[in-house]
């Protein structure tokens, strides 16, 4: 396994995320500078600079053009690819946990906290255009078309397989499939004890993965929420990803912080777990931070995967060939 | 409100003071007191309060209240149980319905009734188990589990039972493993055999602590009173008052090992009584007995002879001594005999141990070292044979000048292990080289080990050095035939060891009770290798299930480690059999998921195709 | 005129011989130095080359011995690698590092092993022992129930 680690950031790392064609890294922490990767080399391409708190999630358009960010600072920005310019800013209530474009990138989806008395929210606005040049022209007010509101805090959530459907997950352990059209909640998985932390879909869109504080990650049938697996680990997860090459997934995550001082602190075992998707047992692990791993992702073509840490620190890890010879 | 509901809402205040009809006002003035103080109020409200009286107007020594619901009851119960009305009398208070089926329990001890006892279950199945697996109990949050570990089967772990809320408080095993005892506000239960069907109930309202005599024949509960039964009956054979101090821990009641006697160190005293009328044994007067010794520290039970080891410190002028006494009975007379003494000086404090056989004791002593002003300690380790041809003699002191932090018998062996030394521990290792005569002579002295505890297998001969508790959790897995290192290991914040009763098997254990975190256990072999890794959140207790003492002779067991190589190959054949087995099913299994998982996908990619063309 | 012709003629002679002359000084002093030059030369060149000879025999000495202490290291090890086994050990082995390295590599590996096989055999010694305890005691404690 080639390991290529990718210092910039000064704060615990809150997303990473490949762009379509897997030669982009984007990332997030708990600093105000979202980042710009060259997957391949690790090199640092950009920042992208404006937001005043730490930002949660980063997402980018179908041409590798635009981006958008969620930020705590209670607002959604667009930028610029190529220039790290930022073309819009979306001011939003409370602070921002996630965003992500539809399927034709026509609309964004972004997700508000709850906080003081106000509701977890999920809201789409209509783009007026799909080009940074036309976005920044247009003097468009941002109005949200959809709003959804609900009393739990919202810690994910996912375009489904077409923009239809949107999924999320919530800090009381559910997973919802919410139907775009009537706002009504189609399906809602209970089965995490405890807050989900991310949920995840293959590239198929046909299974869904959930990981959550209670220790289990979980595999759903996308359709309806029918539970399909249980992987078990034995810390809390942060964050999961489905392999889109091997029948694998990935979990990693780790104490709190705090307790971690009063627990394996020589250990430094902050591991990635590899399980099998289909016979879910434990595969192996890969302890590349010092700190609980909070961010996971695959590239496109699977034969990479990137984790962001509590430490501040993102690691791509590349496989060897024989990783690829292994048979089911 | 139901029958049963009314019934649920009542309870029994006993104990009671016996008053004529004239005094029958004033008492009844002083419990209502006591039923309606505002702390109980909060409870819930009294429908109807009695004091009952019998035809002349005497009362009968209980009392019933009624509460307008069963859970209010439940918490009066509680709240109100082990006060005390005077210095005589604290109020038993107990659930009626629970009462009802214990008021016929005769608080005076009977004769017993001559009937031979025939248990209904088979309470020794699990030692027939066809795989030679060893039982455990392990209790994490509210699931108290019986679980077998496999000791070929890639150690697999396979429930026997579960249940949730078994025992209120902890669980214990019986000594010889017949019973499992777990602990109830209302009193002790035994549950045993295949199933783990109860066996038997001890009513004793707020027990905290127990004890069962060394063949299971009675069990010793206590709060605020120390009740002794009978397991079989379950009947209460004597109760006496007090319980652990201090100076005086559980268990309170020490047993001979053929439980024809107990003692009890009371007022500087030992008082041995006799279990067949659960009677102080009144010593003869016109022998000088040595029952009267005078200012006994304390003493120990040789668990294989009636011998008593005891301990006097020193006073004024009169050097401390270590003395045994041999315990003779013929027919109903029960005679002391003072069998050896030794004086001792300088003595700050005195530990008795004996060998599981009973062949030696050693006396750990703490003394002053001679002429020293600064009160330099060292520790003498008195050593007495007990087979001795002028048996029994002090044979052998071994004297240590750094801290001694640990010592341990093997079990069944000639051999003793020491930690000792402040800050990087030493373990010496001593043979006594024979049972009845033979010098004590140091084996090794392992440096720098930084443990803190020792851990003999039951079987002797294989040692578990550990550092645990604030060290480091570090288990060094030790022979002593061979003087040396078989496997070390770490569990980190490790809180308890323990051997299973086979000594093939140790397991280490974080627990709920020390830390909060990483709860959960390892089991390895003797030889350190890990056999098993089980996270339990809460993991309070772990607990092999003892077995009695073989069935074989000696002589037999002999034979079978003589001709052992003949079973060899059966026994690898059956090793490599349940492997493959194992393995086939895995095999078999994980065809089936991949199966399951096809044609999962399957299906939804010919929704997705159907949807599309639509 | 003549004469003042021979005069002159003289003169420059006198000049040329004087000129040649002390060209020749010249030339002698400079082949004087030369030498000085070429003598201090050699003499620097010299005590380079003894305080060279002298720090290569230094770093040669220092070399051998730690080289030295190496190999007394390795035969320590070796020696005590060697201890419980039967492996035949000659001068030449002794002094050559590479082979006692080789040789107690592999002696270890032995070593370890042997002591693995040692300790799988304990543990199904005392496995099986139990287990034909058990298949003993079995029909004796089915028979006590009985009764």
């Amino acid at each position: 396994m080639k390991l290529i680690a990718l210092h910039g950031h000064s704060r615990a790392i809150t997303r990473v995320k490949y762009n379509r064609d897997g030669d982009l890294l984007f990332s997030t922490a708990k600093d105000t500078s979202p980042t710009v990767w060259n997957a391949e080399t690790g090199e640092r391409l950009g920042t992208f600079e404006g937001h005043q708190g730490a930002v949660w999630d980063i997402d980018t358009n179908f041409t590798s053009t635009l981006v958008a960010t969620a930020g705590a600072d209670q607002c959604t920005k667009l930028w610029n690819l190529l220039t790290g310019e930022c073309v819009a800013t979306i001011p939003h209530k409370t602070p921002v946990r996630v965003v992500q474009f539809s399927h034709g990138d026509a609309m964004l989806m972004t997700v508000g906290d709850t906080s003081f008395g106000s509701k977890a929210s999920i809201h789409i606005f209509n783009l007026p255009d799909t080009t940074p040049e036309g976005i920044k022209q247009s003097k468009t007010e941002y109005n949200p078309w959809f709003v959804f509101e609900t009393s739990e805090k919202i810690t994910s959530a996912l375009w489904g397989p077409t923009n239809d459907f949107i999924y999320f997950a919530s800090d009381d352990g559910s997973i919802v499939k919410l139907d775009v059209h009537t706002k009504k909640e189609l399906f809602v998985a209970m089965l995490h004890r405890e807050e989900v932390r991310r949920i995840a879909f293959d590239k198929e869109y046909t299974t869904l993965l959930s990981v959550s504080l209670d220790k289990t990650g979980r595999l759903w049938d996308g359709k309806d929420l029918k539970p399909l697996k249980v992987y078990d680990s034995d810390k809390p997860l942060n964050d999961g990803c489905i392999s889109p090459l091997m029948n694998q997934v990935i979990l990693g995550g780790g104490q709190d912080a705090r307790d971690v001082a009063l627990t394996s602190v020589r250990g430094n075992k902050f591991e990635t777990r590899f399980f099998h998707k289909v016979y879910a047992e434990e595969l192996g692990a890969i302890a590349s931070h010092f700190g609980p791993v909070n961010a996971l992702a695959f590239a496109p073509d699977g034969r990479a995967f990137v984790s962001g840490g509590e430490d501040g620190l993102i690691k791509i890890h590349k496989f060897d060939e024989d990783y690829f010879a292994v048979k089911d | 409100m139901s029958l049963e509901d009314a019934l649920n809402s009542c309870i029994v205040i006993d104990n009671l003071p016996v008053v004529t009809k004239e005094k029958y006002q004033k008492l009844q003035t002083l419990i209502s007191r006591i039923v309606n103080h505002k702390e109980l109020k909060e409870v819930g409200s009294v429908k109807r309060f009695e004091l009952c009286q019998d035809a002349e107007g005497t009362t009968t020594g209980f009392a019933f209240v009624e509460y307008d619901n069963p859970s209010a009851a439940a918490k009066a119960q509680v709240k109100m149980n082990g006060q005390k009305l005077d210095k005589q009398h604290t109020l038993l208070v107990s659930l009626f319905t629970d009462w009802e089926k214990f008021k016929d329990t005769p608080d005076e001890y009977e004769e017993p009734e001559q009937v031979d006892f025939h248990p209904v279950t088979n309470l020794h199945s699990y030692l027939t188990d066809p795989s030679a697996r060893e039982q455990y109990m392990v209790r994490y949050g509210d699931d108290t589990e019986i679980v077998w570990n496999d000791p070929i089967a890639f150690g697999k772990q396979q429930i026997a039972n579960k249940q949730k809320d078994w025992t209120d408080m902890i669980a214990r095993w019986s000594p010889l493993g017949s019973y499992l005892a777990t602990f109830h506000s209302q009193g002790i239960q035994l549950w045993g055999g295949e199933k783990f069907e109860l066996q038997g109930r001890f009513p004793h309202a707020g027990v905290q602590l127990i004890d069962f005599s060394p063949k299971e024949k009675f069990l010793v509960t206590w709060f605020q009173n120390i009740c002794v039964w009978d397991v079989a009956t379950q009947r209460r054979l004597r109760t006496f008052v007090g319980g652990p101090t201090p100076d005086h821990e559980w268990p309170i009641l020490k047993w001979s090992y053929d439980e024809k006697f107990f003692a009890r160190h009371q007022d500087d005293n030992i008082h041995v009584y006799e279990t067949e009328q659960m009677k102080l044994i009144q010593p003869d007067p016109r022998k000088q007995t040595t029952l009267f010794i005078q200012s006994v520290r304390d003493f120990e039970w040789s668990p294989t002879d009636n011998y008593l080891s005891y301990w006097v410190p020193e006073v004024g002028d009169k050097p401390a001594r270590v003395a045994l006494l041999k315990v003779t009975q013929k027919g109903e007379k029960v005679d002391f005999e003072q069998a050896t003494q030794k004086n001792l000086y300088r003595v700050q404090d005195i530990r008795m141990h004996w060998q599981s056989e009973g062949h030696f004791l050693c006396v750990k002593v703490d003394r002053c070292a001679k002429g020293s002003k600064e009160k330099r300690k060292v520790t003498n380790f008195e050593l007495f044979r007990l087979r001795s041809a002028t048996q029994p003699i002090a044979v052998d002191v071994v004297e240590l000048t750094d801290e001694v932090v640990a010592f341990a018998w093997e079990p069944k062996g000639l051999r003793f292990a020491i930690i000792h030394g402040a800050v990087k521990n030493q373990v010496s290792i001593y043979t006594m080289s024979g049972i009845r005569d033979g010098n004590v002579r140091k084996l090794v002295t392992l440096e720098n080990k930084n443990v803190n505890y020792l851990y003999w297998s039951p079987k002797g001969n294989h040692i578990v050095l550990a550092g645990l508790k604030g060290s480091q959790g570090n288990l060094e897995f030790y022979n002593v035939n061979e003087l040396y290192t078989m496997g070390q290991a770490e569990h980190f914040m490790c809180t308890d060891v323990e051997w299973d009763p086979s000594g093939r098997f140790v397991t280490s254990y974080v627990s709920f009770f020390r830390h909060q975190m990483e709860n959960g256990y390892y089991i390895w072999t003797f030889q350190g290798k890990q056999l098993v890794h089980v996270t339990r959140e809460k993991l309070m207790q772990f607990l092999w299930r003892p077995r009695p003492p073989s069935l074989l002779s000696a002589d037999r067991l002999k034979v079978i480690q003589r001709e052992l190589k003949d079973r060899r190959e059966k026994y690898q054949k059956e090793e490599e059999e349940l492997e493959r087995a194992e393995a086939e099913q895995i095999e078999r299994e994980r065809r089936e998921k991949m199966n399951q998982w096809a044609s999962f996908i399957k299906m939804r990619r010919e929704d997705f195709r159907e949807l599309t063309e639509k | 005129d003549e004469r003042s012709a021979v005069l002159d003629r003289i003169r420059v002679i006198e000049e040329r011989r004087e000129q040649q002359e002390r060209s020749e000084l010249q030339r002698i002093r400079e082949a004087e130095e030369e030498q000085t030059k070429q003598k201090d030369l050699t003499r620097i060149r010299e005590i380079e080359r003894i305080r060279r000879e002298q720090e290569m025999r230094e770093a040669q000495q220092k070399k051998d011995a730690e080289k030295r202490a190496q190999l007394e290291q390795t035969q320590a090890m070796f020696k005590e690698v060697l201890q419980s086994s039967d492996v035949k050990v000659d001068a030449a082995i002794m002094s050559n590092k590479d082979k006692m390295l080789e040789i107690s590599r592999k002696e270890l590996l032995r070593q370890r092993e042997e002591k693995e096989k040692k300790l799988k055999d304990e543990a199904k010694n005392l496995d099986y022992y139990e287990r034909a305890c058990r298949e003993e005691e079995r029909p004796l404690l089915v028979e006590q129930w009985k009764k």
